[in-house]
Parts: structure tokens; sequence; C-alpha cells
């Protein structure tokens, strides 16, 4: 099944500190299952706070607060989204992405043996273990983990009195965000050589995958942005660890507290927030592209039909990637920035919005008139779509600077936010597990359970979310811990009672997620798991590596009318090369 | 669905499958049955001694467990709070303050309660437009989130007058109140009011423990208790300056509500304290020792509205010679000396405030009623912990703040017995002092 | 299964239009604006929704549609097409048209909201922010700030109806948002600097205020009123203040 010819590891040691990219891939969805657990279930505690506010929390507050009626305090509150938003980006969306299928799946796909450099590889992977420590961490020191959202925005961020979390959590936080973003680095760099130097012979740009040029994209992005936050991260480190100033104004009083901040001489705290946003709203692309790619695949493959337009799908994503480093400032509408530089920012975004628009237009042309499988990968390639249009829609109305002036803030942005990560990345992650399971773990998943996974997640996905809007439009702010503290809002309960309702059943509907996995791993093995190439895919992965093998055409080469079969393998087995086999130049795949 | 090539039935987990589906519907079912009427409330909670207290009594199991008792029948447990078991024992019914008594202690009178009427109206706004329409069900379920008692009492079958009047002249059950501190104040300021709550630690200054019965920021003399106004006061400023928030958000009621509940934690820990330091002096605490310190306490409180700090005639207008006078006042070693804890420039940097540790670290030098160190306000940042009228200011320097070295200087002589300030000398140091608040920060 | 799949996504579509359209029935909705600038902040966002609405309907039925017709088991094969470059032409060029469309047409009422608050002529009060309160200066009778007769109010900031009023926003501690959802205004409140923002309420009336920027553990609590009230009544409550202000405490209940 495994393309690669490695040999046998020879211990435990080496089969863990394996440099084998597959191996790293598969540690990486073991840690990133573990943690999307873990953020899971830190958003069910909050949605219990939000249905039910100051009341007794099951499990959580018997543990941590059994003296105050088991109700969770306000500071945990704070804590748990700034930790659900920093787990669910840095430790499950990218690493799952990037990391995870980004190991599976790109050297296989680009027809090589190995990465570039697979001991990097292994460091990518195991600095993570020293990220996840230090956020957890942060939960047993002095004032708790850190509680500025994970935005972390100065002062509240940076001075210790301004909130529990920044006593000493902050700090931790910071030094998770930075051994993470090492992480991303040593993984991204990897890839960008990887998939620049080491494709096999004829896998010209033009007929990469679209998974790949996803995860390019996003590694593009990762290698040009994670500096700056890096920079920024290590800058608020130190104000808060020797007081320097960069984003800590003088002369703050914080309760009735003179915070000692005495090299400040009148820091920027929107200096921060230009820093933060120049990588994080990057890093929402990364969070993306690859999905958008993997969708891609998973469409063209499934529905047996090459993807419609090609090479605009690789522009969109090239546009995407380019653009997305121009918009960071639609994050700062109303932070007091030039409104000059809000028009600025206003125009990018809705640039921005135009190649994510064709992507949608080319994933139901290549849809339309193809031969559709519902499997269920592709049930969640299509359930991705239809969600991601709707995150995208909500994008254009945020993007209005004078609509975003009063949506800001508030649950619109969350519901937005939620429906391209939650319901379109996650989605499509498990659009590609179900899709590449049988190539990585050589099974196949049970298809009547994930085909009731799909049709409750995409339900509960759309329950959770969809009334967000409408509480965002009545004004409800994020990150409140008690929405009902203002009269104003007191009437938006049933609202949010249902969402959290939804909330638990998504969660627990991830059981039949769960469930097929132990239903494979117990089963009997079939035969037709011994067949390498279960969809009849044309791109490499699904073919047995072969290093004399030779791409001939695009990935997407299905239902051409002249083949015998309705698709046509990306390469032809390798010849001898010196048996003067002319080089066979097939047209790129979009005409 | 149609077969893609390859494809084929599993040999094994079938049945596991066919399970997970069909425990699908039942899971459905019973988590919509849960959904229908789910309202979670907070676990049970108790009042526990103090730390000093226990400490006190370490040696004494009985004595605590005496006290323990005593203090339970004598307010209940933050459920279900309540004075003793005869709570008109002083002439004044601490249960029902709204019922003014004659000889009250300047309780709720009738006036006041009309202005409380007006604030139910507003706050139940929905619920009585729900009663107007005849829909008692609706005006029931949405007054129950704020006021428990209050929906209970809207049940089925109630005339809609009535009903119309119980809303409207709503006043707070103590155990309504106390529902509310749960909610809106024991985060910082704890079950018992000893300034302990979950997120008390994080605050600076640390949250007020009421057990000694000392509020800094009233309108009195120091060491007298504060009256209903001063707390309301307190609830309806906030305290700039600290992590204490304004309460406006609340209906006038529920404030009024507030303060019952705070004045019986106050009353509950003096009570507590002041059992501690009799148990010192004898060895058994009957029920009548208890009966007797809660009425001495008690006395305490309801004596507060004569301590009353004002002053008479109008106030003395703010001019430049008055700010001047103010100015060398406060520098003046002899007179107002200021300076030397608020530092010349009013920074709050004064010599005799901080003290020197071994490493060269300033520290403050003054320790508080609650045992924690003190620093002196800084007088240029602009912010007012008391209030930033005159008279607010006043009140500060002639009275000082109790629990704290800010002396009252209303009451601070000289060798031969003679005022230091005379009453036209503390105005100019208000003046000077508003002064400095408008004047720029030092960097 | 096809159907299933159709079905979702065209319940999403009833859903979306079924919460949208039962939303402000129950209060799920933008407050009633009250502001001068309020309604063309509305009408832009009705517009932007309608296009949204459209696209939401279109793409989604697209999508059900195309479902339910591809998974049919009616070709032997895909129609073998790798792309359509006037297709491809026509939906970049179409969306990027109503775009461009939809970013000029807000630019002017971004320049009322913002740009004009350059020019707006000197504040009526003060918003200090702080963990977890809203308090409002005034400047008291002669109209300067810093000066004797100042006064501060807690919560409550009261302005006079259909006139212009700026404020000076100032923080000593965190960043905080400045957000009253019925003059549809939001701006945050950045320590270290003053920012104004502008508004000019059209009816009196007491609207909320909140905080929307994440300013520490009591950010959920942090909220005010704006009262908005005829001129004379402005007059008079500035007059009482200063009155207040004067007590010498006899009067007074505190």
């Amino acid at each position: 099944m495994n393309a690669t010819d490695r040999s046998a590891p020879t211990s435990a040691i080496r089969r863990i500190f394996s440099a084998d990219h597959e191996t790293i891939g598969k540690q990486y969805f073991a840690l990133s299952a573990l943690m999307l657990l873990v953020g899971g279930l830190m958003a069910l505690a909050m949605r219990w706070q939000l249905a039910w506010p100051w009341t007794e929390m099951p499990i959580v507050g018997r543990i941590l607060f059994p003296d105050t009626g088991r109700v969770i305090s306000p500071g945990f509150y704070t804590v748990l989204f700034t930790m659900h938003g920093t787990i669910m980006i840095f430790f499950v969306i990218i690493p799952l992405l990037t990391g995870a299928f980004g190991n599976c799946l790109i050297p296989a796909m680009i027809g090589a043996r190995e990465m570039a450099f697979p001991r990097l590889n292994m460091w990518s992977f195991w600095v993570m273990i020293p990220a996840i420590a230090c956020l957890v961490a942060g939960f047993f020191v002095e004032g708790g983990a850190a509680s500025s959202g994970w935005t972390g925005y100065a002062p509240l961020s940076t001075v210790a009195e301004a909130a529990p979390g920044s006593l000493h959590g902050q700090t931790l936080w910071l030094m998770a965000l930075t051994l993470s973003g090492v992480s991303s680095m040593l993984g991204s760099i990897n890839y960008v050589t990887t998939i620049a130097t080491l494709r096999v012979s004829g896998m010209t740009m033009m007929r990469l995958p679209l998974t790949v040029w996803g995860l390019l994209t996003a590694a593009s992005l990762q290698v040009l942005a994670l500096p700056v936050l890096t920079a920024g991260g290590l800058l608020q480190l130190s104000d808060r660890i020797v007081h320097t100033g960069f984003f800590t104004p003088s002369n703050l009083v914080i309760g009735g507290a003179y915070p000692d901040i005495t090299g400040s001489t009148g820091g920027s705290p929107l200096l921060w927030q230009h820093l933060f946003w120049f990588y994080s709203h990057p890093a929402v692309y990364v969070m993306i592209l690859p999905a958008m790619g993997m969708v891609s695949d998973v469409l063209s493959v499934h529905a047996r039909k090459p993807v419609f337009g090609y090479r605009p799908m690789v522009w969109a994503l090239a546009a995407i990637c380019v653009l997305g480093f121009l918009v960071w400032g639609h994050h700062m509408f109303v932070s007091g920035m030039s409104p000059a530089a809000g028009t600025a920012f206003m125009l990018s975004t809705f640039l921005i919005a135009l190649p994510s628009s064709v992507k949608v237009f080319n994933w139901l042309a290549t849809l339309w008139g193809g031969r559709i499988h519902l499997t269920s990968a592709m049930l969640f390639a299509i359930g991705f779509v239809a969600l991601f249009v709707v995150g995208g829609l909500s994008g254009i109305a945020l993007a209005a600077t004078p609509v975003d002036v009063y949506v800001h803030d508030t649950y619109v942005v969350v519901a937005h936010f939620h429906y391209i990560v939650a319901g379109g990345t996650l989605l499509a992650i498990f659009a590609g597990t179900y899709h590449w399971f049988p190539r990585i773990f050589g099974r196949r998943l049970d298809e009547r359970l994930g085909r009731i996974h799909f049709v409750g997640t995409f339900v509960l996905t759309n329950c959770v979310f969809l009334m967000m809007h409408q509480l965002g439009l009545a004004g409800l702010m994020r990150r409140t811990a008690d929405p009902y503290a203002v009269d104003l809002f007191a009437h938006l309960r049933p609202v949010n009672v249902f969402i959290t309702w939804s909330a638990i059943g998504l969660f627990v509907w991830q059981f039949f997620f769960v469930a097929n996995l132990i239903v494979t791993w117990r089963r009997a093995r079939t035969s037709a798991e011994n067949d390498p190439n279960p969809w009849r895919a044309a791109s490499l992965e699904w073919s047995a590596f072969d290093p004399a093998m030779r791409v001939v055409r695009g990935p997407y080469e299905y239902a051409d009318p002249g083949a015998p079969e309705d698709w046509k393998p990306q390469s032809e087995p390798g010849v001898n090369a010196g048996a003067g086999v002319v080089h066979r130049v097939s047209s790129p795949p979009s005409k | 669905m149609s077969r893609i090539p390859g494809r084929r039935t599993r040999a094994r987990g079938v049945s596991l499958a066919r399970l997970l589906e069909g425990s699908l519907a039942a899971w459905v079912l019973v988590v919509g049955l849960g959904a229908c009427d789910f309202e979670p409330g907070a676990a049970p909670m108790r009042y526990d001694l103090a730390p000093s207290t226990v400490e006190a009594t370490k040696s004494a199991g009985k004595v605590r467990e005496q006290m323990e008792t005593s203090l339970a029948a004598g307010f209940g447990t933050p459920g279900d709070p309540r004075y003793g078991p005869d709570p008109t024992w002083q002439g004044i019914d601490l249960d029902h303050p709204e019922r003014a008594v004659p000889e009250g202690s300047g309780e709720i009178d009738a006036a006041h309660r009309d202005a409380l009427r007006k604030s139910n109206i507003t706050a139940f706004a929905r619920a009585l437009s729900d009663l107007k329409s005849g829909d008692l069900a609706g005006a029931g379920s949405s007054v129950k989130h704020r006021a428990p008692d209050l929906g209970r009492a809207l049940a089925p079958g109630v005339a809609p007058d009535a009903a119309r009047a119980l809303v409207e002249g709503w006043y707070p059950s103590l155990r309504e109140s106390a529902e509310l501190y749960r909610q809106e104040c024991l985060q910082c300021h704890g079950v018992e009011g000893g300034g302990d709550g979950p997120m008390s630690w994080s605050l600076k200054p640390r949250p007020r423990d009421f057990r000694n019965g000392i509020f800094k920021y009233t309108a009195l003399e120091a060491q007298s208790r504060p009256r209903r106004d001063d707390l309301l006061r307190t609830l309806e400023e906030g305290v700039p300056a600290t992590s204490m928030p304004n309460f406006q958000r609340l209906s006038a009621t529920e404030r009024e509500g507030l303060v019952d509940y705070v004045r019986l934690l106050s009353i509950r820990g003096e009570v507590e304290r002041a059992l501690v330091a009799r148990w010192k002096e004898e060895d058994d605490l009957t029920p009548a020792a208890f009966s007797e310190e809660l009425g001495l306490v008690w006395d305490r409180w309801k004596r507060a509205p004569e301590k009353l700090v004002a002053f008479d005639g109008p106030v003395p207008p703010s001019t430049p010679e008055r700010i001047a006078r103010g100015d060398a006042l406060f520098h003046d070693p002899l007179k107002a000396n200021c300076a030397s804890c608020h530092g010349a420039a009013g920074l709050g940097d004064g010599f005799a405030s901080f003290k020197i540790d071994v490493h060269g670290k300033r520290e403050p030098a003054y320790i508080d009623a609650w045992g924690r160190p003190i620093a002196p306000r800084n007088l240029r940042d602009g912010l007012f912990r008391g209030g930033s009228r005159p008279i607010d200011v006043y009140r500060r320097i002639y009275a000082g703040i109790p629990g704290g070295p800010m002396p009252a200087m209303g009451h601070t002589k000289d060798a031969q017995g003679v005022s230091m300030l005379s009453d036209e000398d503390m105005w100019c140091l208000v003046h000077y002092v508003r002064h400095l608040a408008h004047l720029p920060e030092a960097p | 299964m096809r159907f299933v799949v159709a079905l979702l996504i065209v319940a999403l579509v009833a859903a979306g239009a079924w919460s949208f359209a039962v939303a402000s029935a129950h209060g799920w909705w933008m407050p009633r604006q009250v502001s001068s600038y309020g309604g063309e902040v509305d009408r832009l966002f009705g517009v932007i929704g309608w296009i949204i609405a459209f696209f939401f309907v279109v793409v989604l039925g697209a999508l059900a549609w195309i479902v339910v017709r591809g998974s049919a088991k009616r070709a032997d094969r895909a129609r073998f097409v790798h792309g359509d470059a006037r297709i491809e032409m026509a939906w970049t060029l179409v969306p990027f048209a109503i775009l461009v469309t939809i970013a000029f047409m807000q630019l002017s009422t971004w320049n009322t909201i913002q740009a004009e608050r350059a020019h707006n002529g000197p504040p009526l009060a003060r918003v200090l922010a702080a963990q977890f309160d809203w308090r409002f200066q005034y400047p008291g009778r002669d109209g300067r700030f810093d000066t004797a007769d100042d006064f501060e109010v807690p919560y409550r900031l009261v302005v006079p109806v259909n006139e212009r009023v700026v404020l000076a926003l100032q923080s000593r501690d965190v960043i905080h948002g400045f957000f009253v959802p019925a003059f549809r205004l939001k701006q945050d409140v950045v320590p270290g600097t003053v920012l104004t923002t502008w508004f000019e309420a059209t009816e009196p009336g007491d609207y909320d205020l909140v905080c929307t920027q994440l300013c520490g553990f009591g950010h959920y609590r942090m909220s005010g009123k704006i009262k908005v009230v005829a001129r004379a009544d402005y007059d008079a409550w500035i007059e009482q203040q200063e009155r207040d202000l004067e007590s010498n405490g006899r009067e007074a209940q505190r």
C-alpha cells in the first residue's frame, strides 16, 4: 500500500521519533484530534454559560468552583474563549491541514519519496509538544491561563494587572504561540522546498493537484507572515517581562493599580493589532486554502469529472495568497485607525472576495454534468461548498465599512468565521479524511456511518451558527460571559438555548465518526481494501511510488470519451530512461 | 447512491453500525424532551466561618460548632438568608425593610417606596404588558429571571389586578437579593462577603470585606456603620479607581435589595467577630450571648444616620486664593501636612507612607484594617473613589477614611486642644485637591 | 441520498430565509435606528443584504439542483470539459462589478461616520471608559474641561436631541469599545490616545450603550445608557448637576 520503500524501523524510539513523512502526518492527526476534543469541550462549556449563565456547570464547576455554587467565574469564561480560539486555530486547524494532510499528501502527490528535509519535518512535529505543554501549563500558574482573547490585544495582555491571565498565563501563551509558529515555519519551509524541488519528472507546476497548490500557497503565506507574528510576540513578551513600552501606553491606571511600565513612554496598542493581524489575517487563509484545494480534488474524483477551470482555480489561490497580505486592516475598522486606511483596506477586502467567488462558481461547474457519487467524502465536500458560500457571503456585508462598524465584534463576526472555519474547513477536513483514509491507513471508513455523520454534522452545524447572525444583528457583543446582564439582550435567551442544545448535539454527533474509526479498525480487512485505488482517482498518491515514473498529464483526467476507462492516471509507469522514449508533453489540463 | 467501482459491503461491523443508527432516534428523543424545560440552577452554598475565626477556635471544636449553629440559626444560608427566628426584635422588620416601622431607623419610607414602584414598572415593563394582555404565564416567566419569588407568586389563578399590584409593589425578599448577589457580587465579594470571591485575588485594591462592618466611602464620621444611602450611593456610582463598578443596570428596587443583603452579610460577619472576642473571655456561647451581640451590632447600624458629616451654609466656591492657601496648608508640616504622605506634587509618593526594605524596594508603610499594605492615593490621576464633588472631598478630609491611615482632620487638635484646621482651611484644601486632579498628570 | 443532500441544502436556504423573516418579530434584529446617519447604514445593509440573499439562494439552489441531476445515473460518463474561458470571464467580471459597486456605494456613508469627525467642534463630554464602567465627564457651566465646575456622572450620558454631539473617548486602562446599537455607532476607546466620535440622535429616549472590545473578565457587564432629551431638559439637567456639585451634604441624601 505505502508507496515508499523505507526500511523497517528498528526500535520503538525510532518509530516514534520518525522522520518519515507519513508517520509524522499520522502523529499530527492524532495530536490535532486530541486538541480538537479539548477545544470542542471548551466550546461546550462556553455554550453552557451562554445559555444558562451562572448556573452549576457539569463536571467543570464541581472541580474548579466547589464553593461558589459550582458556577464558573467570569474570569474562567475569558480563559475558555481565549484557549478555545488558540487551540482551534493553532493546534487543530492549521496542524491538521498543513501538518497532517500536508505530510501525508504532498510527497505522494508530487511523486516524491520523502520530504526535502525529513529531519526538519520531524522537528516541526516535536516542537508542537512543548508548545502544547506551555499552553497547558498556563492553567496551573498563578492567575490561570491567558485570558485576553486569542487576539491578545495590548494593553490587556501586556499589563499583569489588567486581567488575571495576564499575570503569568499570557507569557506561557506567547511561548506556546511562538513555538507553534516555529513548528509551522519548519513545516512550511519544508513544503515549499519539497514542492519546488522534488516533483517527479513531468510534474509541472500546472499539473499539481489543487490540494498541493492549496498547501503551497498556505505554506508561502506562513513563511512570509509568521516572522511578523513571532517578532510581535517577542515584543509583547518584552513588554510583559522587562516592561518595555512597544504596545503599552504610559500613565495607566488599572483598577486602583499603577502598573509598573517604567520603560513605556507611550507605546501604541494599535501597533500590536497591526502586527497581529498582519499574520493572523493570512493565517485565516492558511486555514482555508488547503481546504479549498482538498475539496476541489474530492469533488473532481467523486464527480468523475475534471476540475472546471484548473488554471483559474490556481490563479484564484495565488490571488488570495497575495491579496491576503493586504487586507489585515479590515479587522481594525473601529480601532481608531485612519479612515483613509480603512477605505484602502475595505477596497482590498472586496477584491479578495472575488477569487473566492470564482472558486465557488468553478466548484459548481465541476459538479455540473458530473457523474456524482455521493460517498461520505463527496457529501462533506458538497457540505463545505454550501457552508463556505454562507460564510463568504456574510463576509461581503462585513467588508462594507459602515455596516462593519455596526456588526464589528458582535456575533455576526462569530457566525461568519465559524461558518468558514468550523463549517467550511472542518467539513473539508472530514471530506479529506474520508477520501484519503484508504491512502493513509489502508482501510476504508464505513460509508453508512459516514453518511449519518454527514447529515447530522451538516444540520447541527447550521443550527449552531445560523442564528448567531441574528444575535449579532441584535447587537450582542462577542466574548460576553452573560448576554443577559444587559437588559437589551435579555430577549435573546431562547436563541442561545437553542444554539447550546445544537452545539451539544453537534459534539455528541461526532460520536458517529469515532464509532466509524472503531468499526473500521475492528472489522476484518476486506478484499476490496487490497485495491490501492478505491476511488479510481487519477492523481499520483494513489499509484505505487516509482522513482522512474513520468507524469504525462494533469491530475483530473476523468470522463475522457476516448479513453478505455473513465479516468486516466496522471503518470505512466517508469521506463528505462536510456531507452530513448520521447518525453510526451501532454496538453495542460485547462484548455 | 450510485456504486463506485470496487465498492463492497463490509464483512463485519454492520451490526454495530445498525445499533448506532438505532441509538440515534432514542438520543434525539431524550435530548428533545430534556430541552423542553431545562432550567439549571447553582449548587447549594454555605456560609463558612472566616479563616481568622477558624484559626482562633482551632483548639475548641465545640465552640466552633456552637458558633456555626447560632450563626446558621441567626442568618440562615446563602440559599435562604434571614434574620433569626424573630426578625422584628429590634423595632424594625429587618427581613422586610420596606415595611416602614413608626419608630424605625430611617428605613424605606412611603415617598421612597413610590420611587421604587416606578423603577419596578420600568424593570418589569414586559411583564406588565403581558399582564395587560391577560397573559399571566408570560408575565410570570419574564419576571422569574429577576425575581424568582415574584415569579412563583404570579401563579395561575391570581387576578390580573392583583398580579399587577404584586409586580409594581415588588420588593425583593432576602432570598431574591441573595440570588442577585450571587450573580452580580459574589465573584468578587465572596459567599460570606469576605472579599474573597473567585475573582478577588486579581483585583487591586482587593474587594471590600464586609465582615468587620467598615465601609470606606460614606458620608459619615469614621467608626460608624454605613446608612442605607451610603451603600446605595456606592452601588449607583461605583468606586472609581477600584474594580467596583456601578450597578445602575439594575433597577432601584434591586439595588435596595442588594443593600439589605450586604447589610445582612456585614452584620453576620460582625456578630461572628464579636462571638470570637466573647469566647476568649467566656467559655461557653449560649444562644442568649448570640442575641446580645446581635443587638449590640444592630445598635451601631441603627445609629448611623446621626453621624452625618455635612456643612452648614453654602459651600465656599473655588477661587485662586483658596487654592493657593490650600497649597500652603497641604505642604505645611505643622498644619495639614498632606504632602508627607501624598507627596509634594500629590503623586501619592510622600516619604511617610513608604518604607524601604532590605532590598531597597519601596513598600507601603501602613497596613489597613484588613491586614493589607495600603499606599496613599495619587491625587493627580483625577479619580476620586468617594466622589468628586467638593462635599465628598470635604468628608474625606474632615472624617478621614475608616480602615486606613487617612486621619480625620476635622477632629485633629493641636497641643492646646485647638482644631488644626478651621472649616475654611478644609475648604481650601478641598479646592486645592480638586485643582490637583485637573492638572496634567506628571509623566 | 441525492434527495437528502438536496433537501439539506434547500432546508439551509429555507432556514436562512425563515430565521431572517422571523427574527425582527422577536427582536432578534437591529434595534430601531434613531441617529442622523443610522438610516444610511440601514439602507446600505438592506441593499447588501438583498444582494447576499439573492446569491445565497441562487448558488445554493444551483448546488442542490446540480447534485440531484448529477447523481442520477443518466450518463455513463461525466461531461469531459476542462473549462470555458468565456464563462470564467463572465463569473469573474460580474461579481467584480457588483463588488466594486458595493465598495463605492458605501464610501460616502463611511465618510460621514469617520472622516467628518475631524471638524466637528469641541466635545460635549468626555467618555471615561474603565474596567468595567462607563463614566462621563462634562465641562460644566463654563464649557471648559479641567476646571472646578466639571462634574462626572456614571452610567448615563445625557445629550440633547437633534444636535450634533461630539464625544472624546478616553481610557486609562485597556481598550474598550463604545457601541450604541440604536445609533449604529461603534468606536474603540484606546488608552494612550483621545479619539473622537460623533452622532446626532433624532428621538428622545434611553438608548443602550455596551462595550464591544474585550476588556477583561467583567466585559459582559460593562454597559450604560445614552439619555437623549430636549435641549431645555438638557440645560436643566446640567443646572441640576451643578447644584449637586455645590451641595453641602445637608439637604441631599447623599
